[in-house]
Order: C-alpha cells, then structure tokens, then sequence
C-alpha cells in the first residue's frame, strides 16, 4: 500500500494528451497486479484529478487481486475518473487551492517572511496528503463500494462553504492592498469604490474568456493614457 | 554573479516547475512559494515574496482542468522575480515600479511556456505509444524508462528557457527601466494588479450573488481598516 502511495506522487508524470494518466497509472498500480497482461491493459486513456486517483487505485488494486474481469475493471474505471476527477477540481483547484493562497497572502501582507509560505502549504497539503492516503486504503478495502466513501466526504458541500469564505478572504485582502496603496505614498487608485469596479469589471473579462495578462494590458493601458490626461 | 544566480534560479525553477504537472503537486511549484524561495536566495526575501503575491493573485483562477494546458506561473515567477531582483541598481533596492515593469514586459513569455508545455505533452504522445508497443516485452522497465522521459521533458526544457530568459531579461531591464521609470507611472500599474488577481479569483468561484458577499466584506473591512 505505502508504494502504491509513493508512486501515486509520479501519476502525472508522463502526461500526454492522447491517454493524459495512463502511464502513470499503470505505474502506480505494478505493486498490486500479478502479470503483464494486465500491466499492458492499464495503459488505456486514463485521466482524473491527481488526488482522486488514488480510491481509483485502491479500488481497481482490489479488484484486480480478486480477480476481477477485465470488462468489469475497465467500467470501474471508466465510471469513477468522471465523477472523482469532477469534485476533485473543484474542491482541489477550484477551493482549497486559493483559499489556502489567499490566506497565506493575508499572513505575507502582515508579516513579510517565510511563514506565509509555510502556512500556504500545511493549510492545503493536510487535506490533500489524508485524502491520497485514505482514499488509497479505503478503495483497497471496499473495492468499487469506494463510491460511497467519497460520496460521503461531501466535498461538493465543503466547496461551496470553501467558496463563501474565500469571498470573504477576498474582500480583506481587497481592503489591505488599498490600504497598501494609500499608506505606501501617493493614493495610487483614488477610492475603495473605484478599486471596487475595477475588481468587478476585471472578474466579467475572466468570465468572458480573457486572459491574465490581457486584462492587465488593458487596465494598465488606461492607467497610462489617464495619468497622461491628467 | 548574475550568471550564477541565473543558473541556480533556473535549476530551481525548472525543478519546482515539475510539481506543476509531473511530479508530487504539493504546490512548492505556485508562485508565492517559488518566489520566496528564489527571493531568499538571492538575498531580497522580501521582494522576492511581494513579486510572489502579485503573481499568486494573478493566476489563482486558473484551472488545470482536462486538457487545458494552463500558464506556466512558475516558470514565468522564476523568470520575472529573478530578472527584478538582479535588475535592481543595488541589494535590496527593488521599488514598485521596477516590480510593475518586469511583469509588464514577462507576461508575453507565458505564450512562450504554454507552448513548450503543449510541445512536451504532444512528445509524451509518443512516449506513450512506445509504452504500450515493448511493455508487453519489457513490463515495469518499460514504464519506468517513459515515465522517466516524460519527467525530462517537464523538466529540461523549460529550465533552458529560463535561463535564457533570466540572462536576456537582465540586460533589457538595465538598459529599458532607467529610460521609461520618469515617463511611466509603473508604481501605479503595480497596484492594477492585485485588483486583476481578485478579479481572477472571484471570476472562477461559480458563487450566486458572488459582487453583494464581497462588496458586504469590502464595507465591513473598510470601516475596520480604512480608518485614520
């Protein structure tokens, strides 16, 4: 179980567009399978969050012990990368990810040193590394049950919870950076409310497909040419 | 000594860039960490974790979902802090402009790094397929030995790219930023970005009503922390 665990860490590491996980799925599960035959049928398309991977693992570990079909295996697999890789993205990506970025920012703005950074990754990687850990022990033990488990962690309702407190994360960390831009000298951006429609009006150009550095050129664009003007 | 830092930030980098996509994803790869990481080893910690907040903020709403290959946020941090901080007329003299004006002028890289990183993927395709032919032959070794170069290919290339871009960057920074700093208002720009970050952020949250919640918080965090 603890090499399935290590091994899981490279499930991305030859990533590919044409079968994406596929060989570093393959190589993750070598410690469960008996033959080669099988070792070749685990490098089909494979693709799922990375975290998520890991019930999938233990699941078709167990199956394939068992002796299970390869059809059988096959639709196991298939069925479960969907959903799991689904709520992984977002719980993961989407939540987890800049609530933990966000909070170590706050942490950064008040105290400049290396302890943000080490809060970032204690705040994101604690659920993180258990999930891995569980979700690999509890696939191996339920099989294709392990459904119930992650249906049961309800992670699509910690993500919305996740997302409220991010907003507000969001919004202090909103108000400090003004703070930064009043207290730093000039006041660079003229009001809260002004700073307010910026972020609004940034967050529609995302929404309609713009890009990062985009809407940066475009906002700086305007600084420059309204500077000039007054 | 830029030669020097240039090829220890590129090493870095290209290392903590495998935490991206290949390996381990415990995010050392984002750019708050690797910037602060490369700030400290160049000597101006400091800058180096101001440069990793703007730039955390500005790609945090980006989703590696699927097959979308995302912008490569710490290749480009590794590039952008290291070209700042080598950039700077003396230790530790990094100011806001400075700051503002190397993100300005490195955001096109990320083009650059995408296409690399779809480059890298396309050659894993390939690895693939030699994968499935010999591992009926050759069983775990053969996995092995592609998982191996799929891991290379994360890796060497955009540790070249790096250095490359750190050394070149340096030199057009010196020899841009005295120019333009009097008739740009960068100091400016660099506040622009963290409200780009938040927008970014609040644009990938998916949360009904998402403009009352924060405005509430900004008003409420306002009156606590905007006061004279």
């Amino acid at each position: 179980m603890v090499k399935v665990f290590l091994r899981s860490f490279a499930i991305q590491g030859a990533w590919n567009f044409e079968n994406m996980q596929n060989i570093g799925f393959a190589y993750s599960l070598v410690p469960f399978l008996r033959d080669r035959k099988a070792l070749v049928r685990h490098l089909s398309y494979f693709n799922t969050h990375p975290y998520m991977a890991s019930p999938i693992l233990g699941a078709v570990g167990r199956m394939e012990e068992e002796g299970a079909g390869e059809e059988e295996i096959g639709t196991t697999k298939r069925t479960l990368m969907g959903s799991f890789g689904a709520i992984g993205d977002a719980f993961f990506w989407g939540t987890m990810r800049p609530l933990s970025a966000v909070a170590a920012i706050i942490f950064t703005l008040f105290h400049w040193n290396l302890w943000g950074l080490v809060l970032f990754l204690i705040l994101y990687n604690t659920p993180h590394l258990w999930l891995r850990w569980r979700g690999l022990v509890e696939g191996y033990t339920r099989g294709k049950g392990v459904i119930d488990y992650v249906e049961g962690l309800r992670l699509p309702v910690w993500t919305m919870r996740g997302r409220k407190l991010l907003l507000v994360l969001l919004s202090l960390l909103f108000v400090l950076f003004l703070r930064m831009a009043w207290v730093g000298g000039r006041p660079v951006l003229a009001s809260a409310a002004g700073g307010f429609l910026l972020v609004l009006l940034a967050s529609y150009l995302f929404e309609k497909g713009f890009g990062a550095a985009e809407v940066v050129y475009l906002y700086s664009v305007i600084f420059i040419l309204g500077s000039m003007a007054i | 000594m830029t030669f020097v830092y240039a090829t220890v930030t590129a090493l870095i980098g290209g290392v903590l860039n495998l935490d991206r996509t290949a390996l381990l994803q415990i995010m050392v790869s984002r750019p708050l960490v690797a910037s602060g990481i490369i700030g400290a080893l160049i000597g101006d910690l400091h800058h180096g974790l101001v440069i990793g907040v703007l730039l955390e903020l500005l790609w945090l709403g980006e989703l590696p979902v699927g097959a979308h290959v995302t912008t490569n946020e710490t290749a480009l941090t590794a590039v952008i802090t290291a070209v700042a901080l080598l950039s700077a007329p003396s230790p530790g003299g990094v100011d806001r402009g400075l700051i503002a004006f190397v993100i300005l002028l490195f955001l096109p890289l990320g083009l650059v790094f995408r296409r690399v990183d779809e480059a890298v993927r396309r050659f894993n395709n390939r690895v693939s397929r030699e994968v499935a032919e010999s591992a009926g032959r050759e069983g775990e070794r053969a996995i092995r030995r592609g998982l191996i170069k799929g891991v290379m290919a994360f890796l060497l290339p955009n540790l070249l790219l790096i250095w490359l871009s750190i050394l070149a960057g340096v030199y057009v920074v010196r020899s841009l930023y005295p120019v333009l700093e009097g008739s740009v208002p960068f100091e400016g720009i660099f506040f622009i970005i963290p409200l780009v970050g938040i927008g970014s952020v609040l644009s990938s949250l998916k949360v009904k009503g998402y403009p009352l919640i924060f405005g509430l918080g900004v008003i409420l965090f306002s009156i606590l922390f905007l006061q004279d």
